[in-house]
This record gives C-alpha cells, sequence and structure tokens, in this order.
C-alpha cells in the first residue's frame, strides 16, 4: 500500500503545472480578460532578443536547481532518516 | 497624495539599501574575515534571520510604485529590462547560496556556495549602485 503513495509523489507537481498552463494559455489572446490583448502589452523598449536570452537564462537556471533538487533528494534518501529519539520514553 | 506615495517609496527604497548592503556587505567582507568553516558559518548566522526580511523591502517598494508611480515603474523595468533581470538573477544565486551551504558535508560543496555567496554580494553592489542611481536620474 505505501509503495502507492509513494507513485503518488509527482502528482501535485504535474496539478499545480497544468493548473498554471491553464490559467496562461486559456485566457488568450488576452492579458486582462476582455480589457487589454496581449499584443497591446508588448513592451516597445524591449526587443525580441532580450527576452529570448533571458527566456533561455531561466531556463537554464531552473534546469540546474532542478538537478541540485533531485541531487539532494537523492542524498538525503541515501542516508535515511535519523535514529528516532528514545531517551525518556517508558515503555509500558 | 502623491507626495506621500513619493515618500514612502523613497523611505521603503532607502530602508532597502541600507538593510540589504549590511547583507551584502557581509557576503563581500566574508571570504576576508572568515577562512574556517565555524567562522564562515559564523558570519552566514550574522544575517542568518535577517536577510530575507531585508529582501521583502525592494519588492514591497516595487509593488508601491508599480500601484503609486505606474510610468516610473513601467520605464524602470522595460528601460532596465537585462539589468534587472540580472539583478534578479544574482539575488537568486545569492538565497541558494546561504540556503544550499548547509544542506551537504562536504568541503567542495562548502566552498563552492560560499565563492557565489562573496561573488554575487558584490556584484548586487556594484551592479545595483549605478542601477538605481541611472533610473532616478532619468526618472527625475
Amino acid at each position: 500500500m505505501l509503495w502507492l503513495l509513494m507513485l503518488s509523489v509527482p502528482f501535485p507537481y504535474i496539478a499545480t503545472t497544468a493548473g498554471w498552463l491553464t490559467t496562461e494559455l486559456g485566457r488568450q489572446p488576452w492579458l486582462v480578460y476582455g480589457l487589454l490583448h496581449t499584443a497591446d502589452g508588448v513592451s516597445p523598449l524591449v526587443h525580441s532578443g532580450n527576452a529570448l536570452f533571458t527566456l533561455i537564462g531561466f531556463l537554464g537556471l531552473y534546469l540546474f536547481l532542478g538537478l541540485l533538487f533531485l541531487f539532494l533528494l537523492a542524498e538525503t534518501i541515501r542516508h535515511g532518516p535519523a535514529e528516532p529519539a528514545t531517551a525518556g520514553v517508558v515503555p509500558g | 497624495m502623491e507626495t506621500f506615495w513619493f515618500g514612502a517609496v523613497t523611505l521603503m527604497l532607502a530602508v532597502y539599501v541600507v538593510l540589504d548592503g549590511y547583507d551584502f556587505g557581509v557576503g563581500i567582507v566574508s571570504p576576508l574575515v572568515a577562512r574556517t568553516d565555524e567562522e564562515r558559518r559564523l558570519v552566514l548566522a550574522a544575517i542568518g534571520p535577517v536577510w530575507s526580511g531585508n529582501e521583502v523591502w525592494l519588492i514591497a517598494a516595487g509593488a508601491v510604485l508599480f500601484l503609486a508611480f505606474p510610468k516610473a515603474y513601467a520605464a524602470g523595468f522595460s528601460g532596465f529590462y537585462l539589468a534587472l533581470i540580472i539583478v534578479l538573477w544574482l539575488l537568486m544565486g545569492r538565497g541558494l547560496a546561504i540556503e544550499l551551504r548547509g544542506h551537504l558535508d562536504h568541503p567542495l560543496w562548502r566552498q563552492f556556495w560560499d565563492v557565489v555567496f562573496a561573488v554575487t554580494s558584490a556584484l548586487l553592489r556594484s551592479c545595483s549602485g549605478p542601477h538605481w542611481a541611472t533610473w532616478f536620474a532619468v526618472c527625475r
């Protein structure tokens, strides 16, 4: 039964990501629904090259963070939980 | 009413510069004043409880700017797009260095995050100074 719970670990991530995609993609072509088109919200000062550069930068940064997260998670699992404190517990 | 909001934004940014300046200062001098792992931990503990709270002043200032002076906000965030994103990346790096350093007991891991902490602090201080000054000069 416990390994079934373990399989459910990715579900919160999938749920939040899917919800985020739904809100961001579902309201297109509106930036503010019924008030402002996405095309009207584009800044004339920020060029597409700038946006591409920062997009790649953020992707790289989050890829690095994701790998770090998995690495630290694996380390934590490898070490296992700390010994439970038994001092002061009187049986019976 | 504008005068009140102008005062509020100015106060928040000034408080941010003073408070986070202290955190940046600690980061910049950390390779010089702390040599052993114990000393490095002491240096981090000196700003441990306050550094993330100090950052909130910047976020709050940005929010008040958006609310009270949307044109200055738009000019600053579009005109200084790359500079602001780089400041954001550096702030992320500084926070990661403080948070992740203690997660693994390995000399290379700790040394790596110590270097990240010092370098991002120094770059943040030397980048954001001219950045704020130019922004205010343009807005004025």
